[in-house]
């Protein structure tokens, strides 16, 4: 309980990551029962995120921020009227994510790993479900865009999707750089993939800039890089080529499969049940 | 994440019994923290011809096989080492272990040949992620023999041990895979799922 009362209080600073595990937890599994207690938590974060010394911390607090970016968005989109503090909170949450998101240049390549993770959640939090937006069981109760009251006295709905589509824009600028490293390029792929699952309006952007860098790969890989990247690739279309939406890419997605190696039956066997017949008739 | 702690490492190959299996004994023997599955819908063991092999599901525990081929043939699976693998693994652990039924969490996963990297990467990108805690996945081609299982054995080893004195993995692994590659002169895949 003092435990508990002290990382409140924000006055803990974790010096190894199983202090923050076991804080982070403690904390955690009460926010989900008392969002009040959000406002603390978030100073503490913010504290422990200062020593940027400590990566292990670091990543410890940018994946605890994938929650508690979406506890307190919901948090505040039930809120009818907002105070100072819940102001002052957000504010800092965004201060923070600010700070998360310029870690995709970081020169720590394991900080750009968790950035990109960071990125793809603010991508499908600040980003509206559609009809056929596949979400994973466990994401269902998760805040988007559209379960935000639309006349909201201080979340700004476009504003918010100005956000999205702004980290969705970092991530697919991030896969393009030509000094990606081959695990980061790779990471970025899978997030692409699952926001195109998640939001297949951003499909047709996604399949262009996977056959940009099927085009390009990055001139830095190695050869035995060269084949992980390009067996991912393959993977993630396999995936996308499932999805209902990726119908207009299928041309393209079929080309750069055959590129990859795919063969026919891998083909047709990622293919929508719908469409095998109209495909075996051709 | 795999920074200031023990790393924790797991071996697949395809029924859980030879590569994996020689990793698992050798790794554990120098105190990693290893533990090894299979992907394959089923155990299977050479039998006494090509065509017939022998099959068991993942339930079927190390000590039922070694008696079930007792059984069979006692002199020809003494002769091709299968008793004598089927009883080094019971001394490790009671039975075969399936990856996609683990639950465990580890920072990297060996596997022993292209087909099992792809169902270790296909399972791990089907689950639904929870906290984005990063998993490298790193295959190294072993041919399915003692020979190769052993030499296999030794590169996963000296592997984890590059691994666990980096003070940062997730940093580091690009560099230290494209290093260890072209010292071993075997070509390495990679790539990272979340948990």
């Amino acid at each position: 309980m003092r435990r508990t009362r002290a990382l409140l209080n924000g006055r803990t600073r974790f010096c190894q990551r199983s202090d923050f595990e076991v804080g982070g937890g403690i904390l955690g599994s009460r926010i989900k029962h008392d969002c009040e207690i959000l406002p603390r938590v978030v100073t503490n974060l913010s504290l422990n995120f200062a020593d940027m010394e400590n990566v292990a911390i670091i990543k410890k607090v940018i994946q605890t921020h994938i929650q508690l970016y979406k506890v307190a968005l919901k948090w505040l989109s039930k809120a009818k009227e907002v105070d100072d503090l819940m102001q002052q909170t957000w504010e800092a949450m965004q201060d923070l994510k600010d700070k998360i998101c310029a870690l995709l240049d970081s020169e720590n390549d394991g900080l750009r790993t968790y950035a990109v993770k960071y990125v793809e959640m603010l991508v499908l939090v600040n980003t509206a479900r559609s009809a056929d937006s596949e979400i994973p069981k466990n994401l269902r109760d998760d805040i988007s865009l559209e379960k935000i009251p639309k006349d909201h006295i201080f979340l700004k709905a476009e504003k918010l999707e100005g956000e999205g589509n702004n980290a969705f824009q970092l991530l697919l600028g991030f896969m393009a750089h030509p000094a990606i490293s081959s695990v980061n390029l790779m990471a970025c792929m899978g997030s692409l993939t699952a926001i195109s699952r998640q939001r297949p309006h951003f499909m047709y952007q996604v399949m262009q800039g996977f056959e940009s860098l099927h085009a390009n790969l990055p001139p830095t890989l190695a050869k035995s890089q060269v084949s992980s990247v390009r067996k991912t690739l393959k993977m993630q279309l396999l995936i996308l080529l499932k999805h209902p939406a990726s119908i207009d890419c299928h041309a393209q997605m079929t080309t750069l499969l055959t590129d990859l190696g795919a063969t026919n039956s891998e083909v047709m066997k990622a293919l929508p049940k719908f469409l095998e017949p109209i495909v075996k008739r051709k | 994440m795999c920074s200031m702690r023990e790393l924790k490492v797991a071996v697949v190959c395809s029924s859980n019994q030879n590569r994996s299996m020689e990793a698992h004994s050798f790794l554990s023997k120098r105190g990693y923290n290893v533990s090894s599955f299979g992907t394959g819908t089923s155990v299977k063991l050479p039998g006494a011809s090509p065509d017939k092999p022998n099959i068991y599901d993942f339930g079927t525990t190390y000590e039922a096989m070694h008696e079930d081929l007792m059984r069979k043939d006692r002199t020809l699976y003494t002769q091709n080492g299968i008793l004598h693998m089927i009883d080094r693994n019971r001394r490790i652990k009671p039975k075969p272990e399936r990856f996609q039924q683990c639950e465990v969490r580890f920072d990297v996963v060996f596997s022993c040949e292209e087909r099992v990297f792809d169902q270790c990467v296909a399972e791990l990108q089907q689950r639904d992620v929870e906290d984005n805690q990063p998993v490298h996945i790193v295959n190294i081609d072993i041919q399915d023999n003692h020979e190769e299982a052993t030499i296999g054995a030794f590169l996963i080893c000296e592997l984890c041990q590059l691994m666990q004195e980096c003070d940062d993995l997730d940093n580091e692994i690009d560099e230290l895979l494209q290093d260890f590659e072209s010292r071993c002169d075997r070509t390495i895949l990679h790539t990272v799922c979340f948990y």
